[in-house]
């Protein structure tokens, strides 16, 4: 039993040794391939006549906050194919809620010497170090979605839905949809800036054109399906004459109808959502729910890569882009 | 190596020897042609990326981003060591994360902050292993169930601790650590602004470890132990203390791994290191620890996580997709283990 651990150690210990010799080898080999690739660009340049940018195609990593949610992956389609009318090559990496994995993919994309970085951060404010790093390695970084909020690196641009406007068109479905009259509850998220933005539109708009309807309670419920029911339940005792409910995203509203559903009240309290997801798009088909604002998460990945592009060419893209956000009421 | 083989007729002896000495022949050539073989590797490799690969800079990064698996790994490699396992690792870098953070908020003096932030980082860690490790030395309950069990608490203590939101760091010198870098003169050799503070605490680690596993008494208890625990405790070896050093240990090898992360992002999350504790089991088992216990090496493991960083790093490089690096990944550990595993019968047959 001792015997071949001793041996393990020790051959495991000149595999190690032999890993650092080759690790120290590769770090002056590769000292040498920098500058040859170096020299062979400038070969290039001095053919061409033309700056190296226009001569050799320009290459953006991408690392979104959720490849498995359909938002981004539509968001991804987006990029692609502006990318390929501009003959862009682009590189996609999950980050998957982790920013100590997303920064370490922003790490790779310097490594690999992209040309621009777009980034949907994991974490707002830990996104920081990471742009950080772009910046000193003289790389533009853009954000698609979710803006940074930390104190340090510098983003060219923001290209994100306009939450503001969003909450504009949900007002505007729940106040025809109840010919300007009524008493509403909002289930709310309100830890979260974009929802923050939607319920701040949606007020004003509210305010504007439809003063006769009435915001009894804006209740939180964290976003989430189960809790939104809960919620709705309470509300419903609690208020038996509600006539309409906003819900900030889809899984608020789709909880809500769940719970109205059970109280036998389908279409007698109209329900707004937001993000017309497939499931909220078929209960709005089937007349459960009213309507939802629709956000076009293409058109964000889209511009994200038309503001590279303005980059590239010289121009200085605004710092904040937002997107006009739709409205879905059924087919 | 044990007394009693001295007593062994000598001839036998002097065979043994000779086949010991056969042994050493073919591990020297065995280690020779891997050497080789990884030098290919590796030029191909540089080759496919443009050379991107073998830069200095970016050699550095894969060791930046495998120091946190690393020196996670180390703890773990001692606590698979005596046949248990820590799965809580993960989830105490961001209890540990979040307490250094919330300390740092609440002390704004530089050095005060750093000091409390990090005594508070690593004896969290230590008493969090101590609870991991107290049940299973004294009602003998297995590791996977304590472990798991301060898995769940430590994560919804820290989602307890912060409300669910990150809390931001902004005392320089804690960030340095995670963010810094020491030796500028070494680096301007290869036109980097030096070695990065994070590599070089996962030396120490690594070395340290290696260190205490190899060449002293304590070292060789935790293999004695793992390997037959019963004979260990009838042989007088203090098999409660050892096992409960042992999660402690890798309890505070998370706090310190969690310092650096927590640097590194400026941030302490409670969201941080999900999924570490099977990041750095991975790293352990690729590296040639079995998990049955009594055997294994830190060498093995650094080896391991530097192998696990390197194909995430040349799968980003290749732009290689995100769900099938996953694949890649699970894959590349079947092998390596398999391999190891048909070596080590080869060699005994």
């Amino acid at each position: 039993m001792r015997r071949p651990s001793v041996h393990a150690v020790r051959s495991a210990w000149l595999a190690s040794i032999a890993c650092a010799v080759v690790l120290a080898g590769g770090l002056t080999a590769c000292s040498k391939s920098q500058n040859t690739s170096e020299t062979s660009s400038n070969v290039s340049n001095t053919q061409s006549g033309a700056p190296a940018a226009s001569s050799a195609p320009k290459t953006i990593g991408v690392s979104l906050l959720d490849l498995e949610a359909q938002f981004y992956q539509t968001m991804e389609q987006g990029m692609k194919d502006q990318a390929a009318t501009y003959g862009y090559t682009i590189a996609f990496q999950d980050a998957n809620h982790d920013q100590a994995k997303q920064t370490s993919q922003v790490e790779d994309f310097i490594s690999r010497r992209v040309d621009a970085i777009i980034l949907s951060p994991a974490d707002s404010k830990a996104v920081g170090p990471a742009i950080v790093e772009a910046n000193n390695a003289h790389i533009p970084v853009f954000t698609a979605d979710i803006a940074s909020t930390a104190s340090v690196g510098s983003v060219v641009s923001h290209v994100a839905s306009d939450n503001v406007q969003g909450g504009k068109v949900a007002a505007d479905l729940l106040g025809n949809a109840l010919h300007g009259q009524g008493t509403i509850a909002i289930i709310d998220e309100p830890e979260v800036t974009s929802v923050q933005d939607r319920v701040r539109g949606f007020k004003q708009e509210l305010g504007a054109k439809f003063p006769s309807i009435a915001i009894v309670t804006d209740q939180p419920a964290g976003g989430s399906r189960k809790k939104a029911s809960d919620v709705m339940d309470n509300l419903m005792q609690q208020f038996p004459n509600l006539s309409g409910v906003f819900g900030i995203n889809d899984d608020s509203a789709l909880g809500a109808l769940a719970a109205i559903r059970s109280a036998g009240k389908v279409g007698k309290i109209k329900i707004v959502g937001y993000d017309a997801t497939p499931e909220a798009k078929k209960a709005i088909d089937s007349g459960a729910m009213v309507g939802d604002p629709e956000q076009h998460p293409d058109q964000i990945g889209k511009l994200t890569i038309d503001q590279i592009h303005v980059y590239f060419s010289g121009g200085s893209p605004p710092p904040k882009l937002p997107v006009t956000v739709g409205s879905y009421s059924g087919k | 190596m044990t007394a009693g083989e001295s007593v062994a007729a000598q001839a036998v002896e002097t065979q043994t020897q000779k086949a010991a000495a056969k042994k050493q022949r073919a591990a020297l050539l065995r280690t020779v042609g891997l050497f080789i073989f990884l030098v290919i590797v590796l030029a191909v490799l540089n080759r496919a990326t443009h050379g991107n690969f073998l830069a200095p800079g970016n050699v550095l990064n894969v060791l930046r981003q495998i120091a946190v698996n690393a020196i996670i790994a180390v703890g773990q490699t001692l606590v698979i060591i005596t046949a248990g396992i820590d799965l809580s690792v993960g989830s105490l870098i961001a209890l540990t994360g979040v307490l250094m953070a919330g300390t740092l908020a609440s002390h704004p003096s530089v050095a005060v902050g750093l000091l409390l932030a990090v005594l508070v980082g690593l004896s969290a860690g230590g008493f969090a292993g101590f609870i991991n490790g107290l049940p299973v030395v004294r009602f003998g309950l297995p590791p996977f169930i304590t472990t798991l069990a301060m898995m769940l608490m430590a994560r919804g203590l820290a989602f307890m601790y912060t409300n669910g939101q990150p809390i931001e760091i902004d005392n320089h010198a804690f960030n340095s650590i995670g963010n810094g870098f020491m030796f500028p003169s070494l680096g301007h050799l290869i036109g980097i602004p030096g070695i990065p503070t994070q590599i070089l605490v996962m030396l120490a680690v690594v070395l340290v470890g290696g260190y205490v596993l190899t060449q002293t008494r304590f070292g060789r208890y935790v293999y004695a132990i793992g390997g037959n625990e019963e004979a260990a405790r009838l042989s007088g070896i203090n098999v409660f203390g050892v096992k409960l050093s042992v999660y402690i240990i890798a309890g505070a090898l998370a706090g310190l791994s969690s310092l650096l992360l927590a640097g590194h992002l400026n941030s302490g999350s409670p969201q941080s290191g999900v999924g570490y504790e099977l990041q750095s089991i991975a790293a352990v088992v690729v590296g040639g620890t079995s998990l049955m216990g009594g055997r294994g090496s830190i060498s093995g493991t650094f080896i391991g996580a530097l192998l696990i960083g390197m194909l995430y790093n040349l799968m980003n490089l290749l732009s290689i997709q995100s769900y099938a690096q996953e694949v890649v990944l699970g894959a590349v550990i079947l092998i390596a283990v398999l391999l190891d595993q048909l070596r080590r019968q080869y060699l005994t047959t």
